[in-house]
């Protein structure tokens, strides 16, 4: 593993791949108040999704489009059919995502086989900056921040946006002053799978693509969003960081072999000193 | 009310004639359970040894959980620190078995003590939570010094653990279905009479009363702190101790026997089906999943008897042998248990030979129908409160 | 605190201290905040042996917060409790208990698992680890008895959800008697009670105190404290506003003033 420069790409990567996926995690759970355990699945079928349509088409610009589009119609799909019902019942929603995770898990495992799929980098070379930063993280960075920036600013700046933000504290308020709060969900929804579809397509670069890679990043997401307050877009980004850096610190500099430790270690502090996180409900007044 | 006050001594309390039905079955059953090796072929034999290894962890898990609602979902740290330190001090140490698994119970009942203070101050699926995480970051631990612990592999791959001589040297290289069995069943038996004399005495009451609500039992004069880590330290050091005992006799030391997810998440399971807080309902639980399990993960194929056909274990649509998602089948049982058999096998059993015999409907004293599954309701209570419930 | 003295009857002095000694239980410049909130303070009493206690507040007026204090559920900010003129400030439920001193809840906390007579032997049960008091019988007797004392003579095999609002009451007494108790302090017993419910209840507190308990009656309903009660504390907003018996009580005027036109 390089050191230096190396060390704070894979950081300053790693940590914004992982601020998509926790900020979707945080988002379908401010909003709507569920936990959506089948986030991770969502992610791998974005990554093979993608794979798909660039073995179809040879595009590399549709791959990255379905990326995006599949896993958040998936996504949609889910809330419409199934969540939208027991909404009220968080209890049966996670076992529901779960049950969904496990079949999209092994539909992928028949469809596509289980072997690891290495993904072609969206583009090669390097950047003639710092010593050569390979070009192809550097745009996983650049596009994974303008989209946090971008769902910061529609959250905050926009109409639909604080829809969301007024949805999540409380829809019956909402309604009072003419928001559809089954709008807003679906919205959230289909905006966490897009999220998780690019962060998978990502991820898949970044190392492989396999069925089941979104277990992983499914705990570490949820690692991250009690770390940084269930809710918070902003605690998941400083949440995802802190756990990016402390996980490639450990791997770095101890050994290899602690990888995903400090993750954990950082959960049972937290829980124990402050479980509502770092930031509590950024989405929800408590 | 004649005899409402008349105190039994012990002797009419533990009387085998004078005892109820269902516990004169449960004693037939563990008489049948000593004559096993006679009868069974040998295979049959160890499959059940390990299933009252594995029995004695479900006890130990309903022993906590199932009684005081402190809901773990890493148990399996307790049987992973109970056991390596035992195995790790006799590979490395030379230490002899009979001495190393005691010692490896202790240390397993100093994490019971780790894992009980968390549970003083957090709130119920936080701590949970944390009790999901403590093994796997154990895991990852012993991953880092795979020279001492065998990382992912076990203490095989550095070297032989020794094996226990249970009742005498054991013949051949290889296990001895006899010693091996009757070790796990003197194990399985101690660790239920332990279990089953606390939680019949007084602990057991105020345990369940911690469950129930633990400020009003504070409010008479219990300590509820000290009763958890009780339950906790006691819990952790059969478990360890039976984890220990496993790895030297018919089993091994490696994280995916002693510390996986997955053996917590089983432990559980068996638990839930069997009757959560009853500690015989996880005996039997324990027992039966096991062999189950065997018989899954060694079934390809069934054969319909009479008729020569043999069916594949196959799910439909998806193609995928029966074998390979037991856990999410059973994982699937078991949720619908939670929520239409809430109480259990062996209680509702025990409920339903009740209410035959006496069909004038006479109370259960202990609430028999909803042991154990009020813990399961409560902390279902504070996930969704957690999770938002209340907020609109 | 900025009540000025008095000089009527029943009249507030500003300077209260009480020496540990003053009483079964004194409380010293009890103070308790929430975030901004100050529930209670800097109030000071005195709890006299044997003597029957109300202690008076509209809703809200930091009653059950004082008692919840006092009685270990959660320590005070600031002030100082003894018990027995020693020192108990911050001390935990089950120690209080231990001490002498026991309560009931103003929303009742049965242990919904289990039968009434299960309920009050499980107050019986030792804080010891390895005990077995209940195997063989022996505190069935005693749970039977304390049952019938409170009036549960017949509901002994009755689960808590079929019982009465007076009969919940009547369980939260006989599982804080289970604990002999030499001070009894009872969360707003008369809520919810019917009147001849409210006079078997107070005969019973009478009965206890005769056998030599203290008791501190809590409520915001004067009606069927001031017969019961030799003294009164009256307190509003967290601060103590007037203290007497109970006639000195109904003629003050910032009690008067405090209920706003309620029943006084």
């Amino acid at each position: 593993m390089p050191t230096g420069v190396g060390f704070a790409s894979y950081v300053l990567v790693l940590g914004a791949l992982y601020s998509l996926i926790a900020i979707g995690f945080t988002l379908i759970f401010g909003v709507g108040g569920v936990l959506n355990l089948a986030h991770g699945a969502l992610l791998a079928v974005g990554a093979y999704a993608a794979v798909a349509t660039v073995s179809l088409t040879d595009s590399i610009v549709l791959g990255a489009f379905a990326a995006l589009v599949v896993p958040a119609v998936a996504s949609l799909g889910l809330y419409v059919g199934m969540i939208r019902s027991v909404r009220d019942n968080p209890i049966t929603v996670l076992i529901l995502t779960l049950v969904v995770a496990i079949v999209t898990e092994q539909v992928l495992l028949q469809v596509f086989g289980g072997q690891e799929l290495v993904v072609r980098n969206l583009v090669s070379g390097e950047f003639d900056v710092l010593g050569g930063i390979s070009r192809h993280l550097g745009v996983m960075f650049v596009v994974s921040w303008l989209l946090i920036g971008a769902l910061f600013y529609f959250v905050n700046e926009t109409r639909t946006g604080r829809a969301i933000l007024a949805t999540s504290m409380s829809d019956r308020g909402a309604a009072l002053v003419g928001i559809d709060a089954e709008r807003v969900y679906a919205l959230t929804w289909l905006l966490a799978g897009g999220l998780a579809g690019i962060a998978g397509l990502f991820l898949a670069e970044f190392s492989v693509a396999h069925p089941f890679m979104g277990r992983s990043p499914l705990i570490l997401a949820f690692a991250i969003v009690v770390v940084g307050g269930l809710g918070s877009i902003r605690g998941s980004v400083v949440g995802a960081y802190l756990i990016s850096f402390l996980d490639q610190a450990m791997v770095s500099f101890v050994s290899e072999r602690l990888a995903g430790v400090s993750a954990l270690v950082v959960l049972v502090v937290v829980l124990l000193v402050k479980p509502e996180g770092l930031f509590g409900r950024e989405l929800v007044e408590e | 009310m004649a005899g409402e006050t008349e105190r039994l001594s012990w002797g009419e309390l533990l009387n085998p004639l004078t005892m109820g039905p269902i516990q004169q079955l449960g004693l037939l059953g563990v008489a049948g359970l000593f004559v096993v090796p006679v009868v069974a072929p040998p295979i049959r034999t160890i499959q059940l040894a390990g299933a009252l290894f594995f029995a004695t962890w479900v006890m130990s898990w309903d022993f906590v959980s199932g009684y005081t609602g402190e809901i773990s979902f890493g148990h399996a740290l307790f049987f992973g620190v109970g056991g390596y330190p035992s195995g790790m001090l006799n590979l490395h140490l030379g230490v002899d078995p009979w001495i190393a698994a005691p010692l490896g119970a202790l240390t397993a009942a100093i994490a019971g003590l780790l894992i009980g203070f968390p549970s003083l101050r957090v709130k119920g699926p936080y701590f949970s939570l944390i009790t999901l995480v403590a093994p796997l970051i154990v895991i990852s631990v012993f991953r880092f010094s795979p020279d001492l612990t065998g990382g992912e592999l076990g203490l095989v791959s550095v070297g032989r653990v020794e094996k226990l001589s249970a009742i005498g040297p054991i013949p051949s290289p290889g296990i001895d279905p006899f010693a091996g069995y009757y070790l796990a069943l003197a194990i399985f038996l101690l660790s239920a009479v332990v279990f089953i004399a606390i939680t019949r005495a007084d602990a057991g009451v105020v345990f369940t009363a911690i469950r129930a609500d633990e400020v009003a039992l504070a409010a008479t004069g219990k300590n509820p702190a000290k009763f958890k880590l009780f339950a906790f330290v006691v819990s952790a050091l059969v478990g360890g101790f039976a984890g220990a005992m496993y790895g030297h006799s018919i089993g091994g030391f490696s994280p995916s026997e002693l510390l996986a997810l997955v053996v917590s998440i089983e432990v559980i399971i068996a638990a839930i089906l069997g009757g959560m807080g009853t500690i015989t309902g996880a005996a039997v639980g324990g027992i039966v999943f096991h062999m189950l399990r065997v018989a899954l993960r060694n079934a390809d194929t069934v054969s319909i008897p009479f008729t020569g056909i043999e069916v594949e274990l196959v799910i439909p649509l998806l193609g995928v042998p029966l074998g390979e998602i037991y856990l999410l089948l059973f994982g699937l049982v078991t949720l619908g248990f939670l929520f239409f058999l809430p109480e259990g096998i062996v209680p509702r059993a025990g409920a339903e030979w009740r209410r035959r015999r006496s069909p004038e409907g006479e109370a259960v004293p202990d609430g028999g129908e909803t042991a154990g599954v009020l813990a399961v309701h409560a902390w279902l209570d504070e996930l969704r409160d957690l999770l938002g419930g209340d907020r609109r | 605190m900025s009540s000025e003295a008095r000089t009527d009857a029943g009249s507030v002095e500003t300077d209260r201290s009480f020496d540990p000694d003053d009483g079964l239980l004194v409380a010293e410049d009890l103070t308790k905040r929430f975030g901004g909130l100050t529930a209670v303070d800097d109030l000071s009493f005195a709890v006299r042996e044997r003597e029957i206690l109300g202690f008076i507040g509209p809703n809200g007026a930091g009653k059950s917060t004082t008692f919840n204090c006092i009685t270990g559920r959660y320590p005070p900010t600031a002030g100082e409790v003894y018990y027995r003129g020693e020192r108990v400030t911050g001390a935990p439920a089950y120690e209080m208990v231990t001490r002498g001193l026991a309560r009931t809840f103003q929303a009742f906390r049965p242990f919904e698992d289990r039968t009434v007579l299960e309920n009050v032997r499980t107050a019986l049960v030792p804080n010891e680890l390895f005990s077995t008091s209940g195997l063989r019988g022996e505190t069935r007797a005693e749970a039977i008895e304390l049952c019938d004392r409170v009036g549960l003579g017949d509901a002994l095999r009755r689960m808590p959800d079929e019982l009465s609002h007076a009969g919940m009451l009547r369980l939260e007494l006989g599982r804080a008697m289970a604990t002999e108790p030499e001070l009894l302090l009872v969360d707003e017993p008369f809520a919810g009670l019917a009147g001849s419910e409210i006079e078997q209840v107070s005969a019973l507190f009478e009965e206890l105190r005769e056998a030599g308990t203290t008791l501190i009656v809590v409520d915001h309903n004067m009606r069927g404290l001031l017969r019961l009660i030799d003294r009164a504390i009256v307190i509003s907003f967290g601060e103590l506003i007037a203290e007497g018996t109970p006639e000195e009580i109904k003629s003050d005027p910032a009690v008067q003033e405090a209920y706003l036109g309620g029943e006084v």
